[in-house]
């Protein structure tokens, strides 16, 4: 069969995005069907190639570049183009890329495009309808514009930290990268429709402030804001997470409704629910410890599906592992190896886009740095060769092969 | 691969669409114009799991129809409700820019009526679950019988439409528990705690629009199409939870990883804050923000993996340093120098911080019940717009007559008829 071409495979997508967000962008779009290629220096590659902690293999490819199991889970099926943006004429490249581009990519810090000369402005001139999606921690505009931000800046502003208990890294960088797709996306259809490109300023709290809406609702109308509740869930007539046979093994179970407040009582065997009403905060305790006490002899599966076969809500807390073999995701085939030329192959999780007809696919393992720098410069730009060689021994653009760019 | 190429043989498929923008038009009868999905049409017969996506759709311009359950939709229910009608705020919120009409779509008799409420629809969100069956729907082949051909099918659930646990009832929060993500999150010694509120399905949303702008795309070379979009697909692929462990073997929990201060949280006389220090760059920063202490003056500092070898140390060591000193000056600071750092909020603080008030990021909206409801903007700013609103969230039926009777020709009798047999 001939390989399947993606939904978006008329689109030529510009990625100076790094990080989690700016990878999960590119990589919606790469593995949807786009031409994405990642912009890096060889200077400042993306930071997500670097390994973190000292028990982390350092892996480096042929050119020296490091590269990680983070990063080639994060940016598969993009291509990679190097481009020292600090060198003389990288700013004219980068115009002639965009000119032949349809949607631009950036999460730099806020004055880093701007000392580039690559302003909105100009970037407009050259191509008039092209898509810039800018994403930034607090936006392009207002009194925090200028901020630095990471994830768990984020997840601390907007007060999913004070819920939570504790500050979460990544959670608005994945939900912030999606979001960038989504934007990305509607603008095109507004290009096509008419004719002319959009400047997209999405900011991360703002991200994060849509998907915290529902617990901000009651705050904003003049009532009460919410605060942290751990695992009781508001509306729900029980909820909570407990503790199965086994070390640090756990059970979430949330009763919607009477039946299933009705059905858990049956199976702790608690007699005075009053069935149509929800339980007051006594009785809930009490149901609890009833739930506790029976859980804690068996395992997290058994218990879930015990209470999934009187309908009630419940899933095996799981762990790596658990996720790993996922009866689940196993069957759906959502767990696919993936290999790499200088990291080996390790599992992934398939992309998530299932589409019947333009289904999302791995379209290749994730680049070395520079390794499409010639097909990009050849396909997009009509260099040829000699004039790719000309680039590469002024050190504007370098290729992933050590001999070509020392 | 990269332009204009069509997606393999197209003898198959029954293409009934037009050119692209034809077909907008021809949908666009009763719909609006304005915005980059002005002219779609939307059939929105899931819930609480397809009502952030059809909510982005709907902002985006694309006129949606919310079928609903006679009883009306669950959200209607959820707290908190205000005024005389019990409004549910969230409902407001995630419903504004849509019609209603009800129909019971697990009524034998609903087929023929959703074939033609289905006749000119661009994207059919669906979520079909236990206890509520959706007409027409065959579980084995997964085709959707009143749908025409050129039609998105987009399905969101908690697991897909296929697969073991396929039927399992779920929540957001044991959506999160089966993920791997909650694992991960709280103390130690406690139990998992789950991420708040409705976010972990509203992602799913997020994604399935991903999809369904994609087929739209792609529809005049690959015509309709079913997207299977899985909530536990969604979670688990995030924070390299089956990578980590297909490559090292190795469970993460809940034991706090010892992590290379000062990134983290931490507790100033006037409050919290937290710092995100990777590069030299950052560290020199803080370093500089703080007068340059002799406590931290060891070049080796400078790389985070030095720093995560003599965490607890410096965890000490900073933490003394930061209690004295005042959370917005240091923000103040730190940020001209370059370091990441950021208030830690509580959810009022949040919605009052001068930055969301400059952006207008909080909007009140009318509402047929309550007047005003105050809730968030699209997140989406941007030049020209991409979003826009124009209608509040419907009452339950309020738009029956003018979807049955004005676009399909049914009857004002019909109507009264299905009250009768429960089918709307």
């Amino acid at each position: 069969m001939p390989e399947l071409l993606g939904a978006l495979a008329d689109v030529r997508v510009i990625s100076l995005g790094s990080f989690v967000a700016g990878n999960t962008f590119a990589m919606t779009l790469a593995e949807l069907g786009a031409d994405v290629v990642k912009l890096e220096s060889r200077t400042r590659p993306d930071p997500v190639r670097a390994r973190f902690t000292a028990e982390q293999a350092e892996v480096r490819e042929p050119s020296g570049a490091e590269t990680t199991t983070l990063f080639a889970g994060l940016s598969r099926s993009v291509r990679d183009m190097s481009v020292d943006m600090k060198a003389p004429g990288a700013t004219e490249l980068f115009l002639r890329l965009a000119g032949a581009a349809d949607v631009i990519f950036e999460n730099f810090g806020p004055r880093v495009l701007g000392s580039w000369g690559l302003t909105w402005e100009r970037l407009r001139q050259v191509n008039p309808r092209l898509v810039l999606v800018s994403l930034s921690g607090y936006g392009r505009t207002g009194p925090r514009a200028s901020y630095l931000a990471y994830g768990g800046n984020i997840s601390s502003y907007t007060g999913l930290t004070y819920l939570w208990g504790e500050s979460h890294a990544t959670i608005y960088d994945y939900v912030a990268g999606t979001h960038a797709v989504v934007a990305a996306l509607a603008a095109l259809e507004q290009r096509d429709r008419h004719g002319h490109g959009t400047y997209v300023d999405l900011a991360q709290v703002e991200v994060a402030g849509a998907a915290l809406a529902a617990l901000m609702l009651d705050g904003l109308n003049g009532g009460e804001y919410v605060e942290p509740a751990g695992n009781c869930v508001a509306g729900a007539w029980l909820s909570g997470v407990f503790r199965c046979a086994g070390a640090d093994e756990w059970v979430a179970v949330e009763v919607e409704d009477a039946a299933g407040w009705r059905s858990l009582c049956d199976i702790v065997s608690h007699s005075g629910a009053r069935a149509d009403l929800p339980p007051d905060s006594r009785e809930r305790d009490e149901v609890k410890g009833l739930v506790q006490t029976w859980a804690s002899g068996l395992s997290k599966w058994r218990v879930a599906k015990q209470l999934q076969e009187y309908g009630v809500a419940a899933a095996p807390v799981q762990h790596g592992e658990d996720v790993w073999r996922d009866p689940q995701l196993r069957s759906r085939g959502s767990i696919i190896e993936v290999g790499h030329p200088d990291l080996g192959r390790f599992e992934y999780p398939a992309p998530v886009h299932r589409m019947s007809r333009t289904p999302a696919t791995v379209r290749r393992p994730a680049p070395r740095l520079g390794q499409d720098t010639r097909d990009v410069l050849s396909r997009w730009l009509r260099v040829d060769d000699e004039a790719v060689s000309a680039l590469l021994a002024t050190r504007l653009v370098a290729t992933s092969d050590p001999a070509e760019s020392p | 691969m990269i332009p204009g190429s069509s997606a393999g043989p197209e003898a198959d498929r029954p293409v009934q669409a037009g050119p692209p923008v034809a077909g907008r038009a021809g949908a666009s009868v009763g719909g609006r114009a304005g915005g980059p999905l002005g002219g779609y049409a939307v059939l929105d017969l899931g819930q609480r799991l397809t009502a952030y996506g059809s909510k982005l759709l709907a902002d985006f311009g694309a006129r949606v129809t919310k079928i609903e359950p006679p009883g009306g939709d669950e959200m209607r229910r959820m707290e908190p409700r205000r005024g005389p009608g019990r409004r549910s705020l969230a409902f407001a919120y995630y419903h504004a820019n849509k019609r209603s009409a009800r129909l019971d779509i697990g009524h034998p008799a609903a087929d023929g009526v959703l074939r033609r409420l289905a006749a000119d629809a661009d994207v059919i969100m669906i979520s079909p679950r236990p206890g509520a069956p959706l007409t027409g729907l065959n579980g084995e082949t997964l085709r959707l019988s009143w749908a025409p051909a050129r039609a998105i099918v987009l399905s969101i659930t908690p697991f897909g439409l296929t697969g073991p646990a396929r039927d399992w009832r779920m929540t957001p929060m044991t959506s999160y528990a089966m993920s791997g993500l909650m694992y991960r999150m709280g103390r130690a010694e406690g139990p998992p705690v789950t991420v708040p509120g409705q976010q972990a399905w509203d992602q799913a949303g997020a994604h399935g629009v991903v999809a369904a702008l994609a087929a739209l795309r792609a529809r005049e070379s690959a015509g309709g199409q079913l997207i299977d979009i899985a909530v536990h697909e969604c979670l688990s692929a995030q924070d390299d939870v089956i990578l980590r462990y297909s490559a090292t073997s190795q469970v993460m929990g809940r034991s706090r990883l010892a992590g290379y201060p000062p990134t983290g949280t931490w507790e100033c006389r006037d409050g919290p804050i937290e710092f995100q220090v990777h590069t030299g760059r950052h560290w020199a920063g803080f370093v500089d923000m703080l007068g340059h202490p002799a406590e931290l003056s060891d070049p080796a500092l400078g790389g985070r993996i030095a720093r995560s070898e003599r965490a607890s140390e410096l965890r000490e060591v900073i933490g003394t340093l930061l209690a004295a000193r005042s959370r917005h000056v240091l923000l103040q600071r730190g940020q001209e120098l370059g370091v990441p750092c950021g208030l830690l909020n509580s959810p009022a603080q949040f919605a009052g911080d001068p930055q969301m008030t400059a952006r207008g990021f909080y909007v009140s909206r009318p509402d047929g019940q309550l007047g005003q409801v105050r809730m968030p903007a699209p997140p989406f700013r941007s030049s020209p717009p991409l979003t826009s609103v124009t209608r509040p969230a419907p009452e339950l039926g309020e738009h029956d007559d003018e979807v049955y009777v004005a676009e399909l020709g049914y009857t004002k009798r019909d109507l009264a008829d299905w009250r009768e047999t429960g089918l709307a």
